[in-house]
């Protein structure tokens, strides 16, 4: 029994030579920022019209304002016209806000109807909204 | 003599008047003459034309009166109207003169937030011409250059209608309109947000957080990770011992090592039937550092960590900075001891074991739920 141990143990030596270790790096415990999409090499263009149609989900929102703005959907009509909700963290917690108007496009610029617009980047089902104050990635969500 | 000649005179200019006076009355007799009508002749001549004038001066009069009092009620009215349409001109013109004072000190307030976002986007216009050029060798001009030529933006197939506001408009005499409401991207920040030096409430996020442990074997080192976290935190980061306190749970039988065997025997070795869940109960904290301008704390956090059901007080050294979105990342590890907790390291054939001692690490995310309340 004793070299039955003993050969299996010389074995096992033999065996964790040739395993290599699988423990995580310490850099890389952390989660890296954004979804694996957001992450990926994307090539980016100016967004256009026909980008903004059907329905966005957020992915990632990044920068000062995500600390109260924590989940974007906007509906595009190619009419020009949105809808929007958003989860916005308020004194009594998070709450869903909604919000409706009308869009336009004016060079690399959306703006909302509001007058303050965000630069808008877009790739294949994918759209990138930039203020001065945040970053968001958004993700064409298939309606069904 | 005289006295004679003076009678003499008299007389004769009495003589005279009686003359005259004869004479007059013969020629005006034959002009005057005077008739008494009977009423039988005044009721076939008709009514007397003064009497109908008279009357009809009277209804005239009255009619002058009505009309008059008519009037007069007529301009009392209109003066009553005038007045009402003066004070309500007066409310509406406050209440314009309100919302333009409004939208005005908005705009005045959005004016520095606006330059910034057009500094913004001319930076990264010029940035992604950059890219281009770079990326098109054949276009390969300065950026300086392809930033002073950009084309200009092609029409989209279905132009939208025009959705931005005209100043102008809105700052004129025209039926006032709505202030359009603040988009999500662009309404000002709210002002309970984080604070490095006030105690606040901290929800981990999983999606951005993992826990996990580095084990040693007899066959080869393996690290078991896990992102099905949850917990929460209070604490003031720049007071970090005053009475922080959170709690971390990790769902057992979602750890995972990359290899299925391997899993099974480590949730039959945690009994996560039973002990569905790993716990840390955060109670103290030892401050080794803090730098308010970086935002970042470090020391030692010590709680009660359970496993399998079993409690054991541990102190992990921690890291602890502030991202760009204001949430807190988290970072540390400590060892511990499997026998601790009552749990027999695992063991194949009595061949392939692993160490009693293992590495538990964390690598969280929390973000900011607001600020805690009194008694948190």
């Amino acid at each position: 029994m004793n070299r039955l141990h003993s050969s299996l143990a010389v074995l096992a030596l033999g065996l964790a030579g040739c395993i290599a270790s699988s423990v995580l790096e310490e850099d890389r415990r952390s989660v890296a920022e954004g979804s694996a999409d957001d992450r990926a090499t994307v090539e980016w263009r100016r967004a256009e019209a026909w980008d903004l149609q059907g329905l966005y989900e957020s992915t990632s929102i990044e920068g000062e304002r995500a600390q109260f703005l924590w989940k974007l959907y906007y509906h595009f009509e190619s009419a020009g016209t949105y809808s929007g909700a958003a989860l916005l963290l308020g004194e009594d917690g998070p709450t869903f806000e909604t919000l409706s108007g009308t869009w336009k496009l004016e060079g690399p610029d959306l703006d909302l109807g509001d007058g303050a617009p965000a630069a808008a980047c877009a790739a294949t089902d994918r759209l990138r909204l930039v203020t001065a104050d945040c970053t968001v990635h958004l993700r064409r969500v298939p309606l069904q | 003599m005289a006295s004679k000649l003076l009678s003499g005179i008299g007389v004769a200019a009495i003589l005279c008047l009686v003359g005259g006076s004869l004479a007059a009355l013969a020629i005006v007799k034959q002009r005057i003459r005077v008739v008494i009508a009977a009423e039988e002749e005044a009721a076939r001549r008709g009514p007397d034309p003064l009497e109908l004038l008279r009357a009809d001066l009277g209804v005239l009069a009255a009619d002058v009166s009505a009309v008059h009092e008519g009037l007069g009620q007529r301009l009392q009215e209109l003066h009553d109207a005038l007045e009402n349409a003066a004070v309500e001109r007066d409310r509406s013109l406050e209440t314009r003169i309100a919302t333009l004072q409004q939208e005005l000190a908005l705009l005045r307030a959005d004016l520095p937030r606006r330059d910034g976002l057009l500094l913004e986007q001319v930076r990264l216009e010029l940035a992604a011409r950059a890219a281009e050029a770079k990326a098109a060798p054949q276009a390969a001009e300065p950026a300086a250059v392809a930033a002073t030529e950009l084309p200009a933006p092609q029409a989209p197939p279905e132009a939208p209608p025009a959705a931005v506001p005209d100043p102008a408009a809105s700052a004129g005499l025209a039926e006032p309109k709505a202030l359009p409401k603040k988009g999500f991207l662009a309404r000002p920040l709210p002002s309970g947000t984080f604070a490095f030096g006030d105690r606040q409430r901290f929800a981990i996020v999983p999606a951005l957080s993992r826990v996990g442990f580095d084990a040693k074997s007899t066959l080869h080192d393996f690290s078991g990770v896990t992102s099905k976290v949850d917990g929460e935190l209070t604490v003031n980061l720049a007071h970090a011992d005053r009475k922080p306190a959170g709690r971390l749970t990790v769902e057992a039988a979602s750890l995972d090592t990359g290899l299925a065997g391997r899993d099974e025997d480590m949730r039959k070795t945690l009994d996560v039937g039973v002990h569905k869940t790993l716990e840390f109960e955060w109670t103290s904290f030892s401050v080794a550092a803090v730098d308010e301008q970086a935002q970042t704390v470090s020391g030692t956090a010590s709680g009660k960590l359970t496993v399998r059901g079993k409690s054991k007080q541990i102190d992990m050294p921690v890291r602890v900075s502030v991202d760009a979105s204001k949430r807190l990342s988290i970072e540390g590890e400590a060892v511990i001891r499997l026998q601790d907790f009552d749990v027999k390291p695992p063991s194949q054939v009595g061949v392939i074991k692993v160490d009693d001692e293992l590495k538990l690490w964390i690598a969280l995310r929390a973000r900011f739920v607001g600020k805690a309340k009194d008694g948190e």
